[in-house]
């Protein structure tokens, strides 16, 4: 992996007591979708912005291709923003609001009429340049606006939760439509979510953002399957955390069991750990099933269930520790509340987190 | 519970203020248009004679002249001021904005006495020019200078504050949306922070338009004796002359000019031509 945007330890403090952003590091490929996720005030939108050169660092560098781009005015940066409310110019119509990154780069007409008309027919708009953006539905000034940030060929392209102000059904046809329009110019897209659905969907890699500090860098399924931290383990999709024990290879977890995970790391020997077992990892075992070797099974008593349609979402407790377990099922009746459930769980879905 | 048809509460509501206008607002208009073609006896002639003596003609364009002029320059001086009251974040923006507060509410009387003051013979002015020994001052008070300066010194903060209440609502991202699309500082600000700023500059000019056309106090306390405004003409036939009838047509013709003028310049500068649809 080439390193195309680079992100060098940079801190930015607003009020110089407290860090908004402590310390991040981040170098990004070339073409590549990476997201940065957290929870609200994590320093996500700060990190953008001084990408984007609104805000500067208090240290660190931040470098494209090579070139240090700190000192660089954000109109002579060459990098794209779609902002969470778009920030649609409203006295022009969609066909300015497009063409104006190319007026202000003085390009000819023929050559800003051929791009407006070349980007606007990739985000399907053709038919509204004309019109003015409070004309447009929500969906469609999410689409100006991605075409007004890419018209010019950025170097990189920031998104600033662009989906938020978005329902759910839109937004998740504007999540296919923004890969769509990634894969077709393989621009480097950065994007800003507070939602691990979206960073799960789109991402190539996600960055997960905790107190100005990124906790985990890595692919969606690995950040899923293995977070790092006890914190991208709970934001990160749905989990049960258990107490945890290493010892001899096995993990001892309280008040349900040792189980043996194929892949524990050597150096978690003889210490406590965060047991993570994902709310779909945990198997229903009927009263006939067979249990397989190495899988570890206990009791739980039903509180409660959500019957989602496809699945069921259990809540249930073990020697008074909550579990979650999510079960393809038709049978959300039987779990009555106060009904008794074996559960299993395999031994290779279990991911043990460093304390 | 008591079954109230809300229409019913909605006129109750406005009642007051319906009163209110109709009595002491449309009723007096309707006299001063009415006197203008009834006193003393009913014709046209109040309305001939303005238009055709060149001391009344004279006096509507003066008129004209000082609301253009301090439109005009109140619009120079505020667009900055309230530029910065809105883009600061900090202290700087508070501290104008109670500066512009307070004039705004000091009495128009006061403060055009204050200029009465700095421009008298014994004022700041007459000091330095004695201390410099740069001889005699020119006169300054009673000239068409010293009001259209007091006048647009008055209408400053109604502009600011027509200004800054468009202008605190432009947000910041506008702006770094064209940085982010290579507009240097300038060109964003002349393609989009201005546009965007323009119906404050709209609402503002109006206003200040509508209230010199009518000023009465500052140009008869700190202006030229001959070149009056049309509401001076119109003060001397009621107190001077007791002549309602001609004094009722000056005041029609200064209305229905000023209504004119506003009429023109919202369709030339109007929100709807600038915003499309
Ligand atoms: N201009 C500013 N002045 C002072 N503090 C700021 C400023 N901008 C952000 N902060 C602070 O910096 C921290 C990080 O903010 P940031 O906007 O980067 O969070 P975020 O991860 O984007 O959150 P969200 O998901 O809510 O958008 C927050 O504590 C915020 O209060
Ligand atoms: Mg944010």
């Amino acid at each position: 992996m080439t390193d195309y945007l680079e992100i060098k330890s940079i801190v930015k403090s607003f009020d110089g007591k407290i860090n908004a952003v402590d310390g991040v590091d981040l170098s990004i490929a070339k073409g590549e979708f990476i997201t940065l996720l957290g929870p609200s005030g994590s320093g996500k939108t700060t990190t953008l912005l001084m990408v984007a050169g609104f805000e500067h660092p208090t240290s660190g560098t931040i470098e494209l291709t090579g070139r240090d781009l700190t000192k660089i005015p954000p109109y002579k940066r060459n990098v794209g923003m779609v902002f969470q409310n778009y920030a649609l110019f409203p006295h022009m119509t969609v066909e300015k609001n497009v063409s104006f990154p190319l007026r202000m780069r003085k390009f000819n007409r023929s050559e800003i009429e051929t791009r407006v008309r070349r980007i606007l027919d990739l985000v399907a708009l053709t038919d509204h340049a004309a019109k003015y953006p409070r004309q447009l539905s929500g969906g469609q000034q999410q689409r100006v606006a991605l075409a007004r940030g890419l018209v010019f060929d950025p170097d990189v392209l920031l998104l600033d939760e662009p989906l938020g102000a978005l329902d759910k059904n839109l937004r998740e046809q504007m999540q296919v439509e923004i890969k769509r329009i990634h894969r077709e110019i393989g621009i480097t897209m950065v994007y800003v979510t507070h939602d691990q659905t979206e960073a799960m969907t789109m991402s190539d890699r996600i960055a997960v953002f905790n107190k100005g500090k990124i906790e985990q860098i890595d692919v969606p399924l690995k950040v899923y399957r293995e977070p790092t931290t006890r914190f991208v383990g709970e934001f990160v999709g749905d989990s049960n955390l258990f107490d945890g024990l290493v010892k001899g290879g096995a993990v001892d977890v309280t008040g349900i069991g040792a189980i043996r995970p194929p892949r524990a790391d050597p150096k978690l020997e003889g210490r406590a750990v965060d047991v993570l077992v994902r709310p779909e990892w945990l198997r229903i075992v009927a009263p006939n099933d067979r249990v397989a070797d190495g899988e570890l099974t206990f009791e739980i008593v039903v509180d409660d269930t959500i019957n989602y349609g496809d699945s069921i979402l259990l809540f249930g407790k073990a020697q008074q520790r909550s579990v979650r377990v999510r079960a393809i099922t038709s049978h959300a009746g039987i779990f009555a509340r106060g009904a008794k459930v074996r559960v299993a769980i395999d031994p290779a879905n279990v991911f043990l987190i460093a304390r | 519970m008591l079954m109230v048809r809300p229409q019913i509460v909605a006129w109750a509501l406005l009642a007051p203020a319906t009163i209110y206008l109709v009595v002491l607002f449309v009723a007096p208009l309707v006299q001063v248009l009415f006197l203008s073609f009834t006193d003393p006896k009913l014709s046209a002639n109040h309305f001939i004679r303005v238009f055709s003596a060149p001391l009344y003609l004279r006096t509507l364009g003066v008129t004209f002249q000082a609301a253009f002029t301090v439109t005009a320059a109140c619009l120079v001086l505020a667009y900055p001021l309230a530029y910065v009251m809105a883009r600061s974040k900090g202290r700087l923006g508070i501290i104008l904005l109670a500066i512009v507060g307070i004039s705004f509410w000091t009495s128009f009387l006061v403060r055009t006495y204050s200029w009465l003051v700095i421009f008298g013979n014994r004022g700041p002015i007459a000091a330095l020019y004695e201390a410099m020994g740069w001889g005699e001052m020119p006169q300054l008070l009673f000239t068409s200078f010293a009001s259209t300066l007091g006048m647009t010194h008055l209408m400053l903060p109604y502009m600011v504050m027509a200004l800054y209440a468009v202008m605190s609502r432009i947000e910041d991202n506008y702006v770094r949306a064209a940085h982010s699309l290579g507009a240097p500082p300038f060109a964003a600000f002349r393609t989009v922070y201005f546009p965007l700023s323009l119906p404050g500059v709209i609402n503002g000019s109006l206003l200040v338009f509508a209230i010199v056309m009518g000023f009465y106090v500052t140009p008869q306390l700190l202006g030229s004796p001959q070149s009056r405004m049309i509401s001076q003409l119109v003060a001397e036939q009621v107190n001077e002359l007791l002549a309602w009838g001609f004094a009722s047509a000056l005041a029609v013709v200064l209305l229905a000019a000023t209504a004119i003028v506003i009429t023109i310049y919202n369709r030339v500068a109007g929100l709807d031509r600038l915003w499309g649809d």
